[in-house]
């Protein structure tokens, strides 16, 4: 990745999902993403900003979080999405049990397992006292 | 009882349907069905809200059934293994039809 990525720091809220949403929808428009991509795009980025608001920071504390992309090649996007909380790396969690029945399934769990699905070369990184997440995501993925 | 969701269910949406599903379960709701045919977005919280009523219904001897599952909100439901494991109909008649 060597062009500059776009950039937006917001506070570490769940309130501020919907414009990082929108942020980041630019950049797959000019990547030419499909309705469906764009879907992929929204819960991927859902998923790693919900565990960075629920567990980045000690309560009380108010922390922010930045989302950065860039296109590559045309067609896709390099998303980065970085916090100053605590070190924490959930893509290291053991994989949801999928065989559970309904009655056995845990509420929560599902969240990274879904990421993993839909985005490409997942990354989490400690690099400089910040948690960075990246992924990519392609048109027509 | 019907339920037509639409729009989107995400991290910032489902405290309501949370909410308004535990005030159908306390008025004695036994069968929920869901229609999500205008649903245009499931994340892992719309999931977990959905699992939370199911379990809630479950353990009272009723279910969630749902119908209109489609797109992303039937890839989701497919990548987490979770469409096999409820009752889905093509249609909110079929769905009826099939508690009475």
């Amino acid at each position: 990745m060597s062009e500059e990525l776009t950039r937006l720091e917001l506070p570490a809220d769940i309130s501020s999902l919907q414009r990082f949403t929108e942020f980041v929808r630019r950049g797959a428009e000019a990547a030419a993403f499909s309705e469906t991509d764009l879907r992929h795009l929204e819960l991927v980025l859902e998923e790693i900003v919900v565990n960075v608001v629920r567990y980045a920071y000690p309560e009380g504390e108010r922390g922010t979080i930045e989302v950065g992309y860039v296109v590559e090649g045309g067609t896709t996007l390099f998303v980065q999405v970085s916090d100053t909380g605590r070190a924490f790396d959930p893509l290291a969690k053991d994989p949801p049990d999928l065989r559970l029945s309904l009655t056995e399934r845990p509420i929560g769990g599902l969240g990274i397992y879904l990421l993993k699905q839909f985005a490409r070369s997942i990354n989490y990184g400690r690099i400089a006292n910040r948690n960075v997440f990246t992924f990519r995501l392609g048109a027509g993925n | 009882m019907v339920i037509k969701i639409g729009g989107r269910m995400d991290a910032e949406s489902t405290g309501k349907f949370d909410a308004a599903c535990d005030r159908w379960v306390q008025g004695g709701a036994l069968h929920l069905v869901l229609d999500l045919a205008e649903l245009q977005y499931i994340s892992s919280a719309g999931l977990g809200s959905i699992l939370r009523v199911t379990q809630k219904l479950q353990g009272a001897g009723g279910a969630v059934l749902l119908c209109g599952v489609k797109g992303l909100v039937r890839e989701v439901f497919e990548v987490t293994h979770l469409l096999t494991l409820f009752k889905v109909f093509d249609s909110v008649e079929a769905a009826c039809q099939s508690i009475q």
